[in-house]
């Protein structure tokens, strides 16, 4: 029997049945639905892989704010490092007391917890109303504390950066909360008498006169750091993390090629999108990463092996653009007929591989200057296009997030660039933090896509 | 055709001038709903103005946009291949307190030096910047001195409400507010808009001038302007509470354009801080409206 989506409720029947097959599980491990305890309500109504390692997966993802609290007790140095997504957390995690985390993760509590934790009405409160993203959520929980310690060091990127996040990162330090602010550039084209750099992921080029600013915005980082953590960041120590991050990468780049190019899809969109946010922090716990990473490589291969997946063989191949509020919705995506065939959830740049063999500082100037979000909506779309290729997709879903400064122009921008250069189909959807009174108007919309994509197939 | 058109008060007019072109700050009028880029949800509508300013005026040599806010930066994508006018996105950085910023400030400003050049331009001489810096710095220092907004004693604001406006860049239909808020009783003191004194730069130092005229440059624009997307944004707050005090300000409305969050976020703030009677004017492209007009009616009811 092939793998299977199941409910929450049927993941209790179905732990039983792994247990009593011998599941040897991590320290974190448990039923999912153990999870309703701590709030996590959106569990209900979500569907999930079946296997092990999906399961191994979701309990780790659930179980970071314990593993934050437990390194706080134990006295490591936390470090909130908010927006850049992808490069000061390979930094922080060279230095043996630190652990980094994205306080950005926070604009999906209203989501797991169906707004049981009235994070959004904290930050109504703040003033951070509906216009703002959902990330607004984040500057709740630091007010509620009641989702991750507050960071003994806070950092955050600006300046190629949406407005939303810019706007209540400042709020955080109006709260009390330093930041330690760092400059990123939007990123443009070389000038015609400047060495041009060619960024990880190969779409994407600076100037050289870039890529050495970025490098000294994250020395002011590096300092940071040092700062708070008593450790030197050396050279070394950057190149072993930039290794490490690497092996993570490699890991979740096989997966992704793995999943997102097998006849019949192995692995749900849902699980491949937490799967990919762990390559941003690793979810509080590096190692830990690559083993659940892994072991759903692993399972992976299986199916392809064995030939089996979810959907046929003329599942409609679907690339996503933006991660959704709501998780519910990538489970609806399979629901209308369509599978995921790549993906830019706003950080390609922590996926690909970070240059090895030249000055780590370096190295992470190009990771950092390599966010698809720093530059422009056509450099973007460009990646994107490459990326469609790459994987084969038939269609594009450009997801908005409501309220984001750069979802309003993006859409266009995007769409017309993939109408024009390889004739795909885009649709553009708004998905809230929490979907269900749109829900029906959402799966019209993407049922309708899948539709059209079966059409244009030729016999 | 030698206008150089632009809105952002990070663009040194007198940077354009010293080229040999014609700077022209620009406050755009309310966009058509459909006309030029068209309208979607969540757009800007000072951005949006500005962009079909751009598309729709064929005697523009070049449009200068900038990075002080995203929905700008992502403007520019929008406006890019749909003019023939040239345009260029000079990067401003947030991060102000920084050797490394202020530099980065400096090459953008001449990184945009040589588009002017290719837009024909000439070659920047420091002696013609040091020249036209101290002829702008005169012309400022005109409109700095004019009327009595400046002496908040002056017999002829008897009777008025002292007020500041504050916040968000205004749309040509929107200076109609001044005149509304004279005939409700009051008095716009301080102009602290986005298109007002906020984004004055500071005087030039003679000495300095002479010395670096492109450091002094950078000195009075990117280091001395406030502006609320700075990081951190602390001198907004001394500016504009300064300001406040000087001019005896006994209430505060806040313009913010709808889908702003670099404004909305701080009204909160600015409420706290200021400490002064205070209205949250949220406006759209629609000029001073019944609403806009109804809102401020009350609040100056309130501070009779």
């Amino acid at each position: 029997m092939g793998p299977r989506q199941i409910t929450l409720e049927e993941w209790e029947l179905r732990y039983d049945v792994l247990k009593s097959a011998g599941l040897d599980e991590p320290f974190y491990g448990g039923r999912l639905g153990r999870h309703l305890g701590d709030g996590d309500y959106r569990l209900r109504n979500l569907r999930f892989d079946d296997s092990a390692a999906a399961l191994r997966l979701w309990n780790f993802l659930l179980t970071e704010e314990e593993r934050l609290a437990r390194a706080r007790a134990e006295g490591r140095k936390l470090v909130g490092v908010m927006k850049d997504l992808g490069t000061t957390a390979v930094m922080a995690y060279a230095l043996d007391n630190v652990v980094a985390f994205y306080p950005d993760g926070a604009w999906w509590i209203p989501c797991i917890m169906e707004n049981s934790d009235r994070l959004l009405a904290v930050a109504d409160s703040l003033g951070i109303g509906e216009s703002f993203c959902p990330v607004r959520a984040m500057s709740g929980a630091f007010v509620t504390g009641n989702h991750f310690p507050i960071p003994d060091l806070l950092t955050c990127s600006v300046g190629a950066t949406c407005d939303d996040f810019s706007a209540i990162a400042q709020r955080l330090e109006g709260l009390g909360h330093e930041i330690v602010w760092w400059e990123m550039p939007h990123r443009r084209a070389p000038e015609s008498d400047e060495e041009t750099v060619v960024l990880p992921g190969g779409v994407f080029a600076a100037g050289r006169s870039q890529v050495d600013f970025v490098k000294s915005q994250l020395e002011v980082v590096r300092k940071a750091l040092e700062r708070v953590s008593g450790e030197l960041l050396d050279g070394d120590k950057l190149a072993d993390t930039i290794a490490r991050a690497n092996r993570v990468r490699r890991v979740l780049g096989e997966l992704r090629r793995a999943v997102y190019t097998a006849a019949c899809c192995p692995l749900p969109a849902l699980e491949m999108l937490i799967a990919e946010m762990l390559a941003i922090h690793y979810c509080s716990d590096r190692d830990e990463t690559e083993a659940v990473l892994e072991e759903l490589l692993a399972e992976v291969h299986a199916r392809i092996t064995a030939g089996v997946g979810f959907g046929g063989s003329d599942t409609a191949k679907v690339f996503w653009v933006n991660p959704v509020a709501d998780l519910r919705v990538m489970n609806m995506l399979e629901e209308c007929g369509g599978r995921i065939c790549g993906t830019d959830y706003m950080f390609t740049h922590a996926l690909d591989l970070i240059p090895e063999g030249i000055e780590p500082m370096e190295a992470l100037a190009l990771a950092a200057l390599a966010d698809p979000m720093a530059g422009s909506s056509h450099d973007r779309a460009a990646r994107i296009a490459a990326d469609v290729t790459a994987f084969g997709a038939e269609a594009v879903i450009v997801s908005r997030i409501p309220g984001a400064s750069h979802c309003c122009a993006e859409g266009r921008v995007i769409g017309d660039y993939l109408r024009g250069t390889l004739n795909l189909p885009v649709l553009e959807i708004e998905v809230p933090p929490l979907c269900d009174a749109v829900r029906p108007g959402l799966y019209t919309r993407i049922e309708a896509l899948v539709e059209s994509i079966k059409q244009q197939r030729t016999p | 055709m030698s206008v150089i058109v632009y809105t952002c008060p990070f663009v040194p007019g007198e940077w354009i001038a010293a080229h040999g072109l014609q700077p022209r700050r620009i406050i755009p009028h309310a966009a058509e709903a459909h006309a030029g880029i068209g309208c979607a949800a969540g757009l800007c509508p000072f951005a949006r103005a500005f962009a079909n300013h751009v598309i729709g005026d064929r005697q523009l040599r070049g449009a200068v946009f900038t990075t002080g806010c995203d929905q700008m930066r992502r403007m520019y994508d929008l406006v890019n291949g749909r003019t023939a006018v040239k345009m260029f996105l000079l990067n401003v950085p947030k991060v102000w307190r920084s050797a490394e910023c202020v530099q980065l400030y400096i090459d953008e400003l001449r990184r945009m030096g040589r588009w002017l050049c290719d837009l024909g331009g000439r070659a920047l001489a420091d002696e013609t910047l040091a020249e036209t810096m101290i002829d702008f710095d005169q012309h400022r220092q005109a409109v700095r001195g004019a009327g009595c907004r400046t002496q908040p004693s002056c017999s002829c604001h008897d009777g008025f409400i002292k007020l500041a406006l504050i916040g968000g860049p205004l749309l040509a239909g929107e200076l109609a507010l001044f005149d509304l808020i004279d005939r409700l009783g009051g008095r716009i003191m301080l102009d602290a808009t986005e298109t007002g004194e906020l984004s004055m730069p500071a005087e030039f130092d003679p000495g300095r001038l002479r010395e670096d005229p492109v450091r002094e440059l950078a000195r009075a624009y990117f280091e001395s302007i406030a502006a609320v997307w700075k990081r951190p944004n602390t001198g907004l707050f001394e500016w504009t509470g300064r300001m406040c005090a000087e001019r005896q300000v006994q209430g505060v409305i806040c313009h913010r354009l709808v889908w702003c969050d670099l404004w909305h976020a701080e009204v909160y703030r600015l409420r706290q801080a200021l400490g002064l009677p205070f209205l949250d004017l949220d406006v759209s492209d629609d000029g001073v409206c019944e609403r806009t007009t109804g809102r401020i009616q009350a609040f100056m009811e309130t501070l009779q």
